[in-house]
């Protein structure tokens, strides 16, 4: 379900490269500029929204990003709606009002250190999960076995979905890079989607399982796309190191860059206690 | 007016006007081919000179035939080729003759060749530079990966050539990448070298006669890549007697059968190999139902007619096969076909006219479930071609000919299987070009010093239709919008053409050495679409559209060549310079594959490469091999990546040296080691990172690309080959070969990543009051991905009878 045949190709290199090895090294990197970074999501669900500013930090600097406080954040959507955020916690700016609703784009502004940032997303519809119902997997490449959970989902009609799935087992979202499954409807344009495994992981008799599915902007389809590319290795068929793109603009563009992703989301989701 | 200046020209190329000259005596011409007299294979470049006048030598085409024109008299005729036992031949030319002459094998395989005479060795007196001829006994006396003898990993030893790892698919030549290198087996374009994504190459060394790379001053003659010609020959077969040989390895066991239908007339030679890997692989429970080999067919068939004409049908038929249960399975494969007829007109115009069919496709699918499907691939030409060769005397050779290539590309196209399939159909168009070449070179000596090569090769491409070709506007580096798009039929779309001078000129300083310098123009109308670390088997091919214009490269070189020791050493050192037009990159995080919109995640720009190679090769004695040091740069500057500058490509090799021995220490035992040091790759580290919905995520702060290098590469390798003594009466030989890869167990980087390590991603999330989770702490780290971790031992028993 995930990026196509990336699940299939992953498992065939590893058993290519049975001699291969992999050991962790000492490098020693330059110093980067310092660009703001923004973790920022609005949905289709009851507010408030929540949008984290941090700065970017030395890459091997092994804490949380430092809090970017004292910006003015704003949210505004297509209709004339602005709602200006309030700083609750370091860095956590909260919405007042505003509500996500399907078919409407948001504008996120920053402002910051004499610099003003935009980002813009859109909610796009989002299709109602089937069903979720359990199997028992067997001796299956890349699976251990033991009991999997599997959805039937209708992609509606018409080109240019995309959808990122989210998983939950008692509560806890898989969030391993390994784990990011986000879609597009190119090869399967309104088709019923049936018998697709919600994650890798098998679950336990007694599990409460949760499946979300967020419908994303195309261009956080590629997001998503281009992040599991940069952290997934370097083998053979890796792509070239490169940055994964942002949403986050600086108004003036020859200002600091930004870095991270405003995502716009309609959300659906099932529970199901694994028998 | 237009006249007089055609009739100049033509007096200026053929040289009519000094020759009639100087001999008014009568001229005849001997000409023929020349074959071994153990198997009957022709031998290229073997040379033909008279005791009587030395410089008044030539040599045999790439078909093994020559020609020489001479004054009438009385004759000493000298024949020699490295690997034979020179032969003297009483010649009365009184009239034009035929003269075939058959060379017995030297004693030894590949040293103690005894002749030097007075004539110059090529190395020296050949106008070519930048070229490098491998014998495939050479080839076989290298130590080899898992001792399967590879022509490929052979080429990557000598100077200007090098891969971007371990693994890697394909070659890289003085800069230049991998697709800009045109690989003929017999003719045929091979799209794709490599066996098991890149560990070995698709060449079945038993099949393979020689093999020939070119990386500069490439005759008029060849075209279509930019930056070299690797030209694999294969053998006709035994037309003397039934031979064969088979060998099992650690990979693949080979077996190839060699025999003349019609004794000294007509002959064949079929090889195939097969690897087995899934032989072991099926011993183990959980992959009981896997395939993994590979498996390659190369058949040639010949027929002398008659002395002047002989005609040449070849095959070569290879796959790579993959499958995973149910799961998964992929597939690729080379097929290609020759026909080529050798006809020699007259003595002194010899032809040959080649029919070639090449295809390279492959299909990757899920035989079964809901999401089952097939996609599959692929690229196809037709090619005809005439090359004619005129000797009109042993000073000056006229080459001529054309070439008309029709391709047909499928990019991708996915066919759901079954019932309750979750995809739909999906086909990207068939795109279609026609490629036209014709060229006419002269190669001419003035004097005894001086010799030059010049000529001229005129390409056109025409794209075609039906076709709905597309427009894009936007920033160079983010993906384009389609603006526009124009539907046509099957006509013309656009059609590129370039002219293609090439020159190549020797001067010969004394008998042991010359200066030689060359020029030349090459455009490449295909593009082979990779944005991965190195090529995948999945990687399309692209024609020039009206969005991706043709690549051009203009080389210049110069060289020094110096043969010390009665030619027993060859020397050279070359600069050279390569300045290219329309290099091909991407944006960042483009999509290659399965995509209707490629063209707007291309990016264009301009490549340069300079460097300097020195080589010192032992050609005989019990010792034999080279050292060779390339010390070089390629940098691209692509509009829309690494802020618009110029950065190192990833192929750059600072420093690159070669060592190879042969030791040839009694008739039981020989020896052979090489070792090779590269500068490491160039490629991007990040400095900074952030955080987004609990994932840590890279981040280079100024946006630059190949920033640093990863760390040096370096390997020893040894093989040791005993060939038991074999009895009188036995009707074969057999040799065992032992071979050790990387010796001293180095773990060679091919790429160096960042990321959080797997601790950190399997830390307990703390949930914020968003709904995301962020990771309480996550460590990131730099990891070293080795292809080989370990010292590769392997055995190989070969036979042959």
């Amino acid at each position: 379900m995930k990026n196509l045949f990336s699940k299939t190709l992953t498992t065939i290199l590893i058993i290519i490269f049975f001699t291969s090895c992999e050991d962790v090294i000492d490098v020693k990197l330059d110093k980067g500029i310092t660009k703001i970074s923004v973790d920022a999501e609005i949905t289709n669900l009851p507010g408030p929204y929540y949008v984290k500013l941090t700065t970017t930090a030395p890459y091997f600097e092994n804490k949380a990003n430092p809090p970017l406080t004292g910006a003015s954040v704003f949210i505004s959507d297509n209709k004339g709606n602005v709602d200006t955020l309030i700083e609750t916690n370091n860095g956590i700016y909260v919405t007042q009002f505003i509500q996500g609703e399907i078919g409407v784009s948001y504008t996120l502004t920053i402002k910051s250190g004499g610099q003003e940032y935009f980002a813009e997303t859109k909610i796009n519809r989002v299709p109602k999960i089937d069903s979720l119902y359990t199997e028992f997997l067997e001796n299956e490449i890349g699976f251990d076995d033991g009991i999997y959970v599997f959805t039937n989902i209708q992609e509606p009609e018409g080109l240019g979905d995309h959808f990122r799935f989210r998983a939950y087992r008692n509560d806890t979202l898989f969030n391993k890079t390994s784990d990011l499954f986000y879609t597009s409807d190119r090869f399967v344009d309104g088709n019923y989607i049936v018998d697709q495994e919600i994650t890798f992981n098998p679950f336990l008799k007694g599990d409460k399982a949760t499946l979300q599915i967020l419908s994303i902007t195309e261009d956080a389809y590629f997001f998503y796309n281009e992040v599991v590319r940069q952290t997934s290795g370097g083998g053979l068929f890796s792509d070239p190191p490169a940055n994964v793109r942002t949403n986050v603009f600086n108004k003036n563009p020859s200002g600091t860059k930004a870095t991270g992703y405003f995502f716009g989301s309609a959300v659906s989701q099932k529970t199901i206690i694994v028998q | 007016m237009n006249r007089k200046i055609a009739v100049l020209i033509l007096i200026l190329l053929l040289g009519f006007s000094e020759q009639n000259k100087i001999f008014a005596q009568q001229k005849f011409t001997v000409s023929g081919y020349v074959k071994s007299s153990a198997d009957g294979e022709t031998i290229l470049g073997a040379t033909i000179y008279t005791r009587e006048l030395a410089s008044m030598g030539t040599s045999t085409n790439n078909s093994g035939f020559y020609s020489l024109t001479l004054p009438s008299g009385k004759y000493k005729l000298v024949i020699s080729s490295l690997g034979f036992t020179t032969q003297l031949l009483d010649l009365d030319l009184i009239q034009n003759r035929v003269q075939n002459i058959e060379l017995d094998d030297s004693e030894t395989q590949l040293g103690e060749v005894i002749i030097t005479e007075d004539i110059i060795d090529a190395n020296v007196s050949s106008n070519r530079m930048s070229i490098e001829k491998l014998s495939i006994q050479t080839i076989k006396s290298m130590p080899a990966l898992l001792g399967e003898v590879d022509v490929i990993r052979s080429i990557q030893l000598l100077p200007g050539v090098s891969t971007v790892g371990e693994g890697a698919s394909g070659f890289n030549v003085r800069g230049g990448g991998v697709d800009q290198n045109l690989i003929l087996q017999d003719e045929s374009i091979i799209y794709n070298s490599s066996h098991l994504f890149g560990f070995f190459s698709v060449f079945n060394p038993d099949a393979v006669k020689d093999v020939t790379l070119m990386k500069g001053g490439i005759p008029a003659q060849y075209g279509g890549r930019l930056s070299s010609l690797l030209d694999v020959k294969l053998k006709e077969g035994n037309s003397k007697e039934f031979a064969g040989s088979a060998g099992i390895g650690t990979v693949s066991s080979r077996l190839s059968l060699e025999a003349p239908i019609i004794k000294d007339k007509s002959s064949f030679i079929i090889a195939a190999r097969r690897s087995y890997a899934d032989v072991f692989l099926k011993l183990l429970p959980d992959f009981k139902d896997n395939q993994l080999y590979f498996y390659d067919l190369s058949a040639k068939w010949n027929y002398n007619i008659d002395a002047k004409n002989t005609v040449f049908v070849s095959g070569y038929f290879g796959k790579d096969v993959f499958q995973f249960n149910d799961d998964f399975k992929l597939n690729w494969g080379n097929a290609t076909g020759t026909v080529r007829w050798n006809h020699v007109f007259n003595q002194k115009l010899f032809a040959k006219f080649t029919g070639v069919f090449s295809n390279y496709n492959y299909l990757l699918g899920v035989p079964s479930g809901t999401d089952a499907f097939e996609w599959i691939s692929s690229i196809q030409n037709q090619n005809a071609k005439a090359d004619l060769q005129y000797f009109i005397n042993p000073k000056n050779t006229l080459n001529f000919g054309g070439s008309v290539i029709n391709y047909s590309f499928q990019p991708g196209k996915i066919s759901p299987l079954g019932n309750n399939n979750i995809f739909n159909e999906y086909e990207l168009a068939t795109q279609r070009g026609l490629e036209y070449a014709v060229y006419i070179d002269n190669d001419r000596e003035f004097g005894s010093r001086w010799s030059v090569q010049y000529g001229l090769r005129l390409s056109m491409f025409d794209y075609r239709g039906p076709y709905t070709t597309k427009e894009y506007e936007g920033k160079d580096g983010l993906r384009k919008d389609l603006v526009k798009t124009k539907k046509y039929g099957s006509e013309s779309i656009v059609k590129y053409w370039n002219p293609e001078p090439r020159f190549s000129t020797r001067y010969v300083l004394n008998e042991n050495s010359s200066i030689k310098a060359s020029y030349q123009r090459m455009a490449q109308y295909i593009h082979l679409i990779s944005s991965t670390s190195a090529a995948s088997p999945l990687d399309i091919w692209q024609p020039s559209t009206t969005n991706i214009k043709p690549e051009t490269a203009d080389q210049v070189a110069i060289g020094y060549f110096r043969n010390i020791k009665n030619n027993m050493f060859e020397t050279s050192v070359e600069v050279y310079y390569k300045n290219s037009t329309n290099q091909i990159d991407y944006i960042n995080g483009a999509e290659t594959l399965l995509n209707e919109d490629l063209e707007s995640e291309l990016l264009y720009g301009k490549g340069r490469a300079y460097g300097a190679e020195f080589y010192i090769k032992k050609k005989s004695g019990k010792l034999n091999g080279w050292v060779s040091y390339t010390l070089a740069k390629s940098e691209r500057q692509i509009i829309g990546l690494n802020n618009n500058d110029w950065y190192n490509a990833k192929y750059d090799r600072t420093h690159n040296i070669s060592i190879v021995g042969i030791y040839d220490l009694t008739k039981k035992w020989s020896f052979s080691t090489s070792f090779a040091y590269l500068t490491g790759v160039a490629t991007t580290f990040p400095n900074s990172r952030y955080t987004v919905q609990g994932i840590v995520i890279p981040d280079i702060s100024d946006d630059s690309r190949n920033n640093y290098r990863v760390p040096a590469y370096h390997r020893l390798d040894f093989s040791a080959t005993l060939t038991p003594e074999g009895k009188p009466n036995k009707k074969y030989t057999s040799n065992w070969v032992f071979s050790v890869y990387n010796a001293y167990n180095r773990r060679n980087a091919f790429s160096v990543y960042f990321g959080q390590n797997n601790d950190s991603q399997n830390l307990t999330y703390t949930q914020d009051p968003n709904g995301t989770v962020i990771p309480t702490s996550a460590k990131t780290q730099a990891t070293r991905l080795a292809i080989f971790g370990s010292i590769i031992p392997s055995v190989t028993y070969n036979i042959n009878f």
